[in-house]
């Protein structure tokens, strides 16, 4: 669907010249949700903007269905943004313009008969459940409810991508949970692939299927939004996740020097989350096994989860239940003093 | 003074007036829509053609700017002279309001101009921005998008063009312009027609503060912000 080569984007000002976007290389499937994430000024941004050309790329290609839309000018560019849709974090509607022209908007730049706008604006307005809004203002509205007008607008033309700027960043935890909800019906309904860009990784587990972590301009890992979780590489991704992983409440609970005792972080996802392998480990090492903290997540309905446990026993027990976890397809870290 | 000599001096003073009001209404009216007609493309094109807007022209630009500059620092008084050949050209004379038309409104175009940049600047570069993800052309996004979000502040700066456009009317009068100014300068200052002179002033407060009104409340109609 879409597909980027060796994309880069310098951005030059008098004496400076700075590099956004280094070498990328990406593709996005048909039909599924992208997410992007980075820190801000990573590129992400950049990176999206491409995508529909309101950043010019300095080299690389960018093949949509085929076509390489860097390539593309004037009358043939536009007829392609018709078929992208994009929503934006400050949602950028028409003020002076009613909810129901900022969605006919798109369609009356198409000239599209107005006849033929009506029932497709009420319809749009019956997918986003804005219906009894189709005559108020942008500024009457919740960030929310603006984000919706936005998502109206850009399905307008019956996308066959949307690409979404940081769309629920301004909006509260609720907000944009709902705001989430739909863009997956939206993409389960029609198909639609969507692209979007964050630096909230609760976006990323809601919404995405796969997922690209963004640094410095250069992707530094790409791969299933389970797969990020359960195995972060880059120090970014990790960053990200730092909130999902065990961290130790008092660096005290590590003694130094203690042969007879280890803090291990033990991280497991999917049905590894429901097999008893502490309790098993208890009784085939002789250790004791103390939980010091856990937390479990469900994540499109696979487990992700972290345990910190203190294991106590024999230096050869000790070994022995750890080779045992590693044999489990658990990924154990060993805690040193002062390291968390 | 009697009732009655009241009552003629009066209408004596209306009729003198009068005439003089309708010729500035007039004057007033038609610069104010040729400088629009001048001066909105020209402010157009100073926005659209800077730099990382939606049709990028830095030496347009620059040279659009400089000529609009020139322009404003001529005094008045000095371009209606100027452009005494060209009244003459149009009209066919140099003298009355019809006349005083002419560089009126080329002297009030380089201010819309201005005055129009600075309100399509007012837009929201995220607006544009997003007409153009929907594949929106040049002059959908100036028509449909530009100009409508800024309506409301256009209405204030065309408020401000028609006040302005009054006062430089009054000083048209003074070279043989016709209109309140003429009036003024003729009766209150060449003949010292006190009465006259404070009369002109009392319809120029009032016109300018009609005037202010009307625009504030259309802009506030118009915007939904």
């Amino acid at each position: 669907m879409i597909t980027i080569r060796n994309l880069s984007k310098v951005y030059e000002s008098q004496d400076k010249k700075v590099e956004a976007l280094k070498n990328i290389n990406l593709t996005i499937n048909k039909g599924e949700i992208f997410g992007i994430i980075g820190l801000s000024g990573a590129g992400k941004s950049s990176l999206l903007r491409c995508i529909n050309l309101l950043e010019t790329p300095t080299s690389g290609e960018i093949l949509i269905n085929g076509t390489d839309i860097t390539k593309l000018r004037g009358a043939e560019l536009r007829e392609t943004r018709k078929k992208i849709g994009m929503i934006f974090q400050h949602f950028n509607l028409l003020m002076n313009s009613t909810v129901y022209d900022n969605v006919a908007f798109p369609l009356r730049i198409n000239r599209v008969p107005e006849a033929e706008i009506e029932k497709r604006v009420l319809e749009l307005l019956e997918i986003v459940n804005l219906s009894d809004k189709k005559d108020s203002y942008p500024s009457q509205l919740s960030g929310g409810q603006k984000q919706r007008v936005g998502i109206a607008r850009a399905l307008a033309n019956n996308p066959d991508i949307i690409l979404s700027d940081e769309a629920t960043s301004a909006l509260d935890p609720t907000t944009t949970e709902s705001i989430l909800s739909l863009l997956k019906d939206i993409n389960k309904k029609f198909g639609i692939t969507i692209v979007v860009i964050t630096h909230e990784m609760d976006v990323i587990k809601h919404l995405c299927n796969r997922v690209a972590v963004i640094e410095d301009g250069v992707i530094v890992e790409e791969g299933s939004v389970i797969e990020l979780i359960s195995n972060p590489q880059a120090s970014t991704s990790k960053r990200f996740l730092a909130d999902m992983i065990a961290k130790l409440p008092n660096p005290d609970l590590i003694q130094e020097h203690n042969p007879t005792e280890e803090v291990l972080r033990i991280s497991f996802f999917g049905e590894d989350a429901n097999k008893p392998f502490i309790s098993q480990m208890v009784k085939q090492f002789d250790v004791e096994a103390n939980i010091i903290v856990g937390n479990i997540e469900s994540i499109q309905d696979v487990q992700v989860g972290s345990l910190l446990v203190k294991i106590s026993g024999s230096k050869e027990n000790i070994d022995s239940a750890i080779d045992f976890l590693n044999n489990h397809n658990l990924r154990i870290e060993v805690l040193k003093n002062g390291s968390c | 003074m009697e009732a009655a000599n009241l009552i003629s001096y009066l209408s004596e003073l209306v009729d003198l007036v009068l005439p003089s009001l309708w010729e500035t209404l007039y004057m007033v009216f038609f610069s104010t829509l040729f400088a629009i007609i001048l001066g909105l493309p020209l402010g157009i094109i100073l926005v659209i053609t800077d730099k990382g807007h939606i049709w990028e022209k830095p030496k347009l630009n620059r040279t659009l700017g400089l000529i609009i500059n020139m322009a404003r620092s001529l005094p008045f008084i000095i371009l209606i002279i100027a452009i005494f050949p060209l009244s003459r050209l149009i009209i066919g004379t140099t003298i009355g309001p019809t006349a005083a038309i002419v560089p009126l409104s080329i002297a009030a175009a380089p201010f819309v101009a201005r005055i129009i940049e600075s309100s399509l600047k007012e837009v929201s570069w995220g607006i544009i921005e997003a007409s153009i993800s929907v594949g929106a052309t040049i002059p959908q996004i100036i028509f449909k998008v530009m100009l409508p979000e800024a309506m409301p502040s256009l209405v204030l700066g065309i408020t401000l063009t028609v006040i302005n456009i009054l006062g430089y009317s009054a000083m048209a009068g003074a070279i043989g312009g016709g209109g309140l100014g003429d009036l003024a300068i003729r009766y209150g200052y060449q003949r010292f027609q006190t009465d006259v002179l404070i009369a002109a002033i009392i319809i120029l407060i009032v016109l300018v503060q009609i005037i202010q009104s009307i625009g504030n409340m259309i802009s506030r109609k118009l915007d939904k912000r």
